[in-house]
Order: C-alpha cells, then sequence, then structure tokens
C-alpha cells in the first residue's frame, strides 16, 4: 500500500467508502495533510488497531497511500478515486438517459405495436 | 441554522434517478421496454435477454463492455419492472456486487406516461465476507452529508 493504486474500481471505492468509520478516519486523513494511525486513533472513538485496519482498506482503494518515516508509518489521502467515482457515476446516470430516449422512441414510433 | 444544506447532487449518490414523459400510454411504453426484439436495441449493442419473471435470468451484452448479468425481480406489467444486476463484467449476481434497478411507469393521461428508472445501492456494495461483516456494524444512514464535506476537502472540483 505504499501508491494508490493505478487502477480505481468506482465499485470498491463506493465499497470503502460505505463505512462511517472509514469516512471519518479518511476525512482525519485528510484534514491533517499527513498523519500516523496512532494520531487517527487519538482524535476518534477508535483503537488503534482498527484504524489501521481501515486505513488498509482505504488503501486499497487508492484513498490513502502510506509510506515509512524511521519507526512511523505516514498516511496521506488523495482525491483522485473519488474524482475517477464521481465521473463514472455520471457516466452511468447519462447511459441511463440515452437508454429513456431510445425507449421513447420506440414507444412513441407508430409501428410499436402495444402488448 | 440547523436546516441540512440544500440537496445539490450529492458527488457520490446512492441513488440515480432519472425520468422522461413519453407521448405513448403506458402498454407502449412497457412494450418497448421489454419486448425481446426491442429491449436488444435499447438496452446493449449486442443483445440483450430477459426472463421476465421474478428470478428470471437477465444478460446484457456490449460490443466493448462485456456482458452484465443480473437476476429479475419485479414484474408489474404495465407498472413496474426491477431488476438486480452486477456492476462486474462477466460476473454473476451475488449480494455483494449488485445495484437495484426498477423502471416505473406512471400514466398521465390517455396518451402520455411518465417513465422513470432507477438504480440504487452504489454504497450498500459490499465487498468480501470480511467486509461485509465489517459493514453490518457501520452506520450507513445520513452519510451523504458527510461525504460531501469529505469531498470538499479532498476533492472539490468533483463536489
Amino acid at each position: 500500500m505504499n501508491s494508490p493504486s493505478p487502477c480505481v474500481r468506482p465499485d470498491t471505492v463506493l465499497v470503502v467508502l460505505g463505512d462511517a468509520t472509514r469516512r471519518a478516519i479518511l476525512e482525519a486523513v485528510a484534514r491533517r495533510g499527513e498523519t500516523t494511525a496512532t494520531r487517527v486513533a487519538g482524535e476518534l472513538p477508535v483503537s488503534r488497531q482498527a484504524v489501521a485496519r481501515h486505513l488498509s482498506l482505504l488503501g486499497e482503494a487508492g484513498l490513502v497511500s502510506s509510506r515509512r518515516e524511521g519507526r512511523e508509518v505516514i498516511f496521506r489521502a488523495h482525491a483522485e478515486p473519488i474524482r475517477v467515482t464521481a465521473r463514472w457515476l455520471n457516466e452511468v446516470a447519462a447511459s441511463w438517459d440515452a437508454r429513456l430516449e431510445a425507449i421513447r422512441r420506440i414507444a412513441e414510433d407508430p409501428g410499436t405495436e402495444a402488448g | 441554522m440547523s436546516h441540512e444544506a440544500p440537496s445539490s447532487a450529492p458527488a457520490l449518490p446512492d441513488t440515480l434517478e432519472r425520468s422522461l414523459v413519453i407521448q405513448a400510454p403506458p402498454e407502449r411504453v412497457w412494450a418497448a421496454l421489454t419486448e425481446p426484439r426491442h429491449l436488444i436495441t435499447w438496452f446493449g449493442d449486442a443483445g440483450a435477454e430477459v426472463e421476465l419473471r421474478p428470478g428470471g435470468r437477465l444478460e446484457v451484452r456490449w460490443k466493448e463492455h462485456g456482458v452484465a448479468l443480473g437476476v429479475v425481480e419485479e414484474v408489474d406489467p404495465g407498472r413496474t419492472f426491477g431488476f438486480r444486476w452486477s456492476l462486474e463484467p462477466g460476473v454473476a449476481p451475488r449480494p455483494g456486487n449488485t445495484t437495484r434497478v426498477t423502471f416505473s411507469l406512471e400514466p398521465l393521461g390517455p396518451d402520455a406516461t411518465r417513465l422513470t428508472v432507477v438504480e440504487t445501492g452504489f454504497q450498500s456494495l459490499e465487498g468480501t465476507e470480511e467486509e461485509r461483516r465489517a459493514h453490518l456494524d457501520g452506520n450507513t444512514s445520513g452519510w451523504r452529508a458527510e461525504l460531501a464535506k469529505l469531498v470538499r476537502i479532498l476533492a472539490p472540483d468533483a463536489a
């Protein structure tokens, strides 16, 4: 989990962000710029072990990356997976618009028989 | 000021909803929506098969995006067509990888129908077994405001 995943899957991002504790942890990391699991655990009612586990999942989605500095592991947050996922959801919405429009054309075509 | 932030579309919504008015009665819209010869034209550019009964199989094929597999859940002719489908191309639907799609037809007069499609569950996807267990402990309600805040911090241009 050293660098953000190069190919982020929107469904992975949504799953990972679907947990309130993980969102709180991600926000804590984002606010600090860089921080450690211990510091995050100090800010939230979550054990250090649990924070580390959530940071690992956030890392799998590319939402945080980590680097070692002496004895500490430093985490930072990344926005790219959120942008990718937002764009993907926009594409999903656009494809529904296109499908509804196609259904409209078929239904309004006088040649379409009902039932 | 304790009211909620204006409900502008969140960057990462759990639900997508789209709707339009069609100048045709619901029966014709239903035919366009569900008949095999029409399905292959609006749903998937390389074909689509739908068994139109609860539990029936749904398969949508695209030239470039592979195959989406799903299960029909609701068939109320002229009114509602609902299914669950997998977000993972070629992978069978399972509790962790599906969203639910519902088409609703609402008659607006003798010759007009509002057709609405809702795709929901983008934030209740669950990954591995461990993820699923972890998920049960998580509070998933009211997370849009939180997420909006998060997006503002992390990705202001996506908000």
